[in-house]
């Protein structure tokens, strides 16, 4: 029973670690999506970062 | 474990080394495919000055003879001559322009990138085998490793931003082409995984995680699965050993794979969507190979991994529903719950963007930076965090455990972190590996050890095997009488002329005497064999190796197997928790096998071996009940009690499903005390025991408790007079009158000893 409570709470942890993981994920792609559309990031900028 | 103190700089060394090695990467991946264009174009250029007898125009006329052309394609683009808009030229630098005319040669880094794309060593390789033999060769340092660790799930942005490549439309035309494929093989494999590990008797736990990690999408359901089937750390470890390993191998393997076999970017996208089950690895292989193969590998991954929460349903249906006895655990599931604790959100991302794209609010631009340019720089960061997070060392421990306990079902992986890594090699490693240790109670051929097989000499065997019309009667160790009592009731019995006695193990989930305890009591005092019903669901294995190992100590002699009343049953609903660590009498049955033999559940020897008669129940007879019979007689069981009975019909058809099975069958006689309690029993209440209406309706017809008592015995005496006319070896009495009735208990055996003794003397 105890390894059933272990690991009941690590997928608990994992599966909330995940969610938050995913809520970063969309903040970040959200950034990247917002930059692009109001022109601060273009096509050039990426170029740019390279030699 | 992390420390305490460890704020979000921990992370910052290692996340800012994937940074960098992704810039490095993808300063190598735009640098080749420039030089590999400018070799197309070199190429290009010598064979036209071979068409004009190696005369070479000047760098001018060559920029302007390219303008010239693709002015004209542009105008035909706009008559509508054109389908396709014509790109820009591409031209070579003049110095380069000028090095072909001179030397007639292409210059080596054209040649050398062109190359370089042959081999597909793009800024995927680069990261995934750079990060490889950073870790392998160089070593990680620790304060890299954490960072490292985080930078993979960089990957995901990238997926979400891809979304901007796509319209509803052509989404929904692959995405039905994806569903169709993950409904075929992933869940397939799902199911296919769970199907075989029953028909191979491998243990719930290892085979539900496996299903689900091989299934959808490594450790994210391998996690969620594990608490479900109540996988031990083991199972889950090896699951996910098998996960990363076949994973690795796919990753780098697949892409030449693909390019051998010529397949081109979407069909080699369509194989890895299915095949490499993880995002970071299946989006690494796919990128590797090119941008279509990633579009349409990637559908194929956001439809499967949006599967996690439906191969969850199943598992629970398949392991937990589908073989739940008691209401209580068949209503353990909850839809809607596990929907959305499990649906990945980062997939709602993705399909926002491509509802963006739908409403036109990307231009060319937009999709350009999104889906191409800031997609590369997301996936170099997450890709170098997965190279650097490859170790050869975990890799082959987990190899060598996979490779003896012989790896059946392969898959993909994601979200296995060093911490995954590491808890496989601490659970496998720093002791030597087992030799085909089965998690599950399984079938042996031979066993090792000083004993084998039933042994002469054990009374309850000798009794089973004998021709003897058999009576055993079952005790209530009941918590409320003193055992001395109970002693003395039943020797009453054995004066009556029962043959066995047996002692249930808390039965309806109640706090009981120890039925062990009270089994070698009465055999010690009655001078009959005695023996405990043991429950799996009350007990864990350590307990219930000990405890059968202790009934052979306390000189008993045989088991009866029984799954058990769950504790949701009982007084202790709430306190007392079930035990799953055995999941069915089967498993029981096994298990007492394995100790006769001389071993325990791991494989490990015993010495002594317990060589316990073991005996099983038997439920009402229906097909599925006799199935399930013929599995315990396979798994050892020597006899078998079945549940009440109270009709001749019923005995008859349990007679005709067991006889050819090779044991001796005991059909369970309960007297009922009262119109409520046959009411009761009637409606189907407890599990596996039914009163017919036509017994009910006879107890209907008396009102004095007193009368009502007098029919229920009357009835078991007609019954059991039946029972032995048609042919029963034997009676399993169930004591039904409460505390101290033994007197009725013993009248009873007293007549059928009687009856069975008349028969024999006079057989038909």
């Amino acid at each position: 029973m105890t390894e059933t409570r272990e690991f009941e709470a690590k997928a608990k942890k994992v599966f909330s670690a995940e969610r938050k993981e995913d809520i970063w994920v969309l903040i970040l792609a959200a950034i990247t999506v917002v930059l692009g559309l109001t022109g601060i990031i273009t096509p050039k900028t990426f170029t740019s970062l390279f030699f | 474990m992390r420390d305490k103190n460890d704020g979000i700089l921990h992370y910052v060394p290692g996340f800012v080394l994937c940074i960098v090695l992704g810039w490095m990467a993808l300063q190598w991946d735009q640098s080749i495919h420039k030089w590999q264009k400018n070799f197309q174009e070199s190429e290009k250029i010598l064979k036209a000055s071979q068409g004009d007898g190696g005369v070479f125009p000047s760098y001018t006329q060559y920029r302007e003879e390219k303008e010239k052309k693709y002015q004209e394609e542009l105008s035909a683009f706009e008559r509508g001559d054109m389908k396709e808009k014509p790109k820009k030229p591409y031209l070579l630098l003049e110095k380069d322009y000028a090095f072909i005319a001179a030397t007639k040669e292409i210059p080596f880094k054209f040649r050398f990138g062109e190359r370089m794309i042959q081999f597909q060593l793009t800024y995927v390789a680069v990261l995934l085998l750079g990060g490889m033999l950073i870790r392998n060769v160089i070593g990680l340092p620790k304060i890299f490793q954490p960072g490292a660790v985080i930078a993979r799930p960089v990957i995901k942005p990238g997926i979400i931003l891809l979304g901007g490549y796509y319209l509803w439309s052509n989404l929904l035309k692959v995405g039905i082409f994806a569903l169709l494929l993950v409904l075929v093989f992933i869940l397939g494999t799902t199911i296919l995984v769970s199907v075989l590990g029953k028909r191979l008797k491998q243990d719930d736990g290892l085979m539900g995680v496996m299903a689900a990690g091989t299934g959808i999408c490594g450790v994210s359901a391998a996690v969620a699965v594990a608490p479900v089937v109540n996988a031990k750390p083991r199972d889950f470890f090896y699951a996910v050993g098998t996960i990363l390993l076949f994973g690795t191998v796919a990753l780098f393997t697949f892409p030449y794979i693909g390019k051998a076999l010529g397949m081109t970017e979407p069909v080699f996208g369509a194989w890895v969507g299915t095949a490499i089950l993880n995002t970071a690895q299946l989006v690494a292989a796919a990128t590797w190979y090119g941008h279509d193969s990633l579009l349409t590998a990637n559908i194929i991954n956001i439809v499967r991994v949006g599967f996690i929460p439906f191969v969850v349903i199943f598992c629970i249906w398949f392991y937990v529903i589908k073989q739940a006895t008691s209401g209580d655990e068949k209503g353990k599931i909850h839809t809607w719950q596990v929907i959305k604790e499990k649906f990945p959100l980062f997939i709602l991302g993705f399909f926002t963007m491509v509802t963006l794209n739908e409403f036109g609010v990307f231009t060319e631009d937009h999709r350009t930076i999104f889906g191409k340019q800031f997609l590369q720089i997301f996936f170099a960061i997450g890709f170098a965090g997965v190279g650097l997070n490859i170790a050869f060392e975990d890799l082959k421990k987990a190899g060598i455990v996979l490779w003896e306990m012989g790896v059946a079902v392969v898959g993909g992986c994601c979200g296995t972190t060093p911490d995954h890594i590491r808890a496989l090699a601490q659970a496998i490693g720093g002791r030597p590996v087992a030799p085909r240790r089965a998690p599950a109670v399984t079938a042996r051929k031979s066993a090792p050890g000083a004993a084998a097989g039933p042994r002469a000499g054990n009374p309850v065997r000798e009794l089973m095997k004998s021709d003897r019309f058999l009576v055993s009667v079952e005790i209530r160790a009941d918590r409320r009488s003193a055992l001395e009592g109970i002693i003395a009731g039943a020797s009453s019995i054995a004066a009556a002329g029962a043959d066995l006695f047996d002692v249930p193990d808390n039965p309806a989930a109640t706090v009981g005497r120890d039925a062990m305890v009270v089994a070698a009591r009465l055999q010690s005092a009655l001078g009959r064999p005695a023996f405990p019903h043991k429950s799996v669901v009350q007990a864990n294995l350590l307990q219930l190796h000990s405890s059968l190992i202790g009934c052979w100590d306390l000189g008993l002699r045989a088991v009866l197997a029984v799954t058990g009343d769950p504790p949701s049953l009982g007084h202790l609903a709430g306190m007392a928790r079930l035990v799953t660590d055995i999941k069915s009498s089967v498993e029981l049955l096994r298990l007492i096998r394995e100790l006769r033999n001389g071993r325990m559940i791991n494989g490990e020897e015993i010495g002594d071996p317990p060589d316990l008669c073991a005996g099983c129940a038997v439920g009402q007879p229906t097909p599925q009940q006799l199935s399930w019979l013929k599995k315990k007689v396979e798994a050892g069981a020597e006899f078998a009690f079945s549940q009440p009975i109270f009709d001749v019909d019923t005995f008859l058809r349990l007679k005709d499903g067991t006889d050819g099975l090779g044991l001796r069958v005991f059909p369970g006689l309960m007297p009922l005390t009262s119109r409520r309690g046959a009411e009761s029993l009637a409606s189907g209440r407890v599990p596996g025991v039914r009163v017919p209406e036509q017994v009910v309706e006879q107890f209907r017809r008396y009102d004095a408790p007193a009368d009502q008592r007098k029919l229920g015995l009357d009835l078991a005496r007609d019954l059991a007079a039946r029972m032995i006319e048609d042919g029963a070896s034997g009676i399993y009495l169930i004591m039904p009158f409460g505390r101290g009735c033994y007197e009725e208990t013993a009248s009873l055996v007293s007549h059928i000893r009687k009856v069975a003794s008349s028969k024999t003397a006079s057989p038909r």
